[in-house]
């Protein structure tokens, strides 16, 4: 995703802004009560943070003006839920836009709302749904982080389309094209997305079942069951 | 219920993957082939604007790095000091846990 700097005509850059900023504003406020009563997850937070900078970092050229790359929100999404993954999205894109010329403080506002909001919201929700359907840990992980990536462009392609309606189809028939071309690069990427983050979540649960349980991420009768959470318990 | 779920997970994965199909083969007929690598062109016929080079972005970045040399050195920059803190991190658990499990 990472709609270019200057790629968003006047509306649309506004209207991102205006849809991201108070998700952001609510996320920080989350994160300081979140610390408040609990101030053993800040290196998670840090964790979470660290992972989305690295594999956001891994682009590839795709539609003209943006790019593809897996997203690693959904590992926050899973852990702290999608509020606090914006703000962590938010400060990786900043960073990104500032130091690497990668996406860029106008469109700022629409690539918080792709990556940092929706890709989370999706995640999430997936996450919950399948742990709530009795589907095992990791399975769930990578479907919420795989289907939290393909929403991400599937909210660029729209973004883009709402900015370059096409001439004969209008926004739909734009929207089609843009995911289109997105589709053949993100389709992998997103696989490959599911998968690190379920590893991760495995090693997450080998070395810090505390926070799992803190967290109350292990909503999955799976977990508590493993041998792992039950031996480390004391 | 278990069944259930996984029937259901199934069946959306497939439908997603059938709609990506289906837009694909919608937005490449009558102008060309995706796969012939010419992306630009099947824009500039279907979308005036963004790829054909008419489209001038009205903000250009503050700084940008001065080369595709300095700029892939600071994308691997950045992924190794991201990748850093998360060896950090299970490493510093791990031993931790270790310790206190003596």
């Amino acid at each position: 995703m990472h709609i270019a700097e200057g790629f968003l005509p006047h509306p649309w850059w506004e209207i991102w802004f205006a849809l991201s900023l108070p998700v952001v504003a609510y996320g920080i406020w989350k994160i300081k009560k979140a610390v408040r009563l609990e101030p053993g997850i800040k290196p998670t937070l840090a964790l979470a943070g660290a992972f989305a900078f690295v594999l956001s970092a891994m682009k590839i050229p795709s539609v003209t003006g943006s790019c593809s790359h897996p997203t690693g929100t959904g590992f926050g999404a899973i852990l702290f839920g999608p509020s606090i993954t914006a703000v962590l999205g938010f400060i990786v894109l900043l960073f990104q836009a500032l130091l690497l010329a990668h996406g860029g403080i106008t469109t700022l506002g629409a690539n918080t709302f792709s990556m940092g909001i929706v890709d989370p919201v999706i995640a999430f929700i997936v996450y919950k749904a399948c742990t709530k359907s009795g589907m095992n840990f990791y399975s769930s992980v990578f479907l919420a982080s795989f289907l939290g990536d393909i929403a991400t462009y599937v909210t660029t392609s729209f973004q883009l389309a709402l900015a370059f309606p096409a001439a004969v189809g209008g926004v739909f028939a734009s929207f089609k094209l843009f995911f289109a071309i997105f589709a053949v690069t993100q389709l992998p990427l997103a696989a490959i997305e599911g998968i690190v983050t379920a590893g991760l979540f495995k090693y997450l649960k080998q070395i810090r079942p505390d926070i799992l349980t803190k967290l109350r991420v292990e909503g999955s009768p799976q977990v508590t069951e493993s041998p792992h959470v039950a031996g480390d318990a004391q | 219920m278990k069944k259930m779920g996984y029937l259901i997970i199934f069946i959306s994965i497939a439908a997603l993957l059938l709609l990506v199909y289906i837009a694909g083969n919608q937005a490449t007929n009558g102008a060309g082939t995706l796969a012939g690598g010419d992306d630009d062109n099947l824009l500039v016929n279907q979308i005036g604007g963004i790829s054909d080079g008419q489209y001038k972005p009205w903000f250009t970045p503050v700084w940008e790095p001065p080369s595709g040399e300095v700029e892939t050195f600071l994308f691997s920059f950045q992924a190794a000091i991201g990748a850093i803190f998360v060896g950090y991190y299970a490493g510093y658990y791990k031993g931790k846990k270790e310790v206190s499990g003596k």
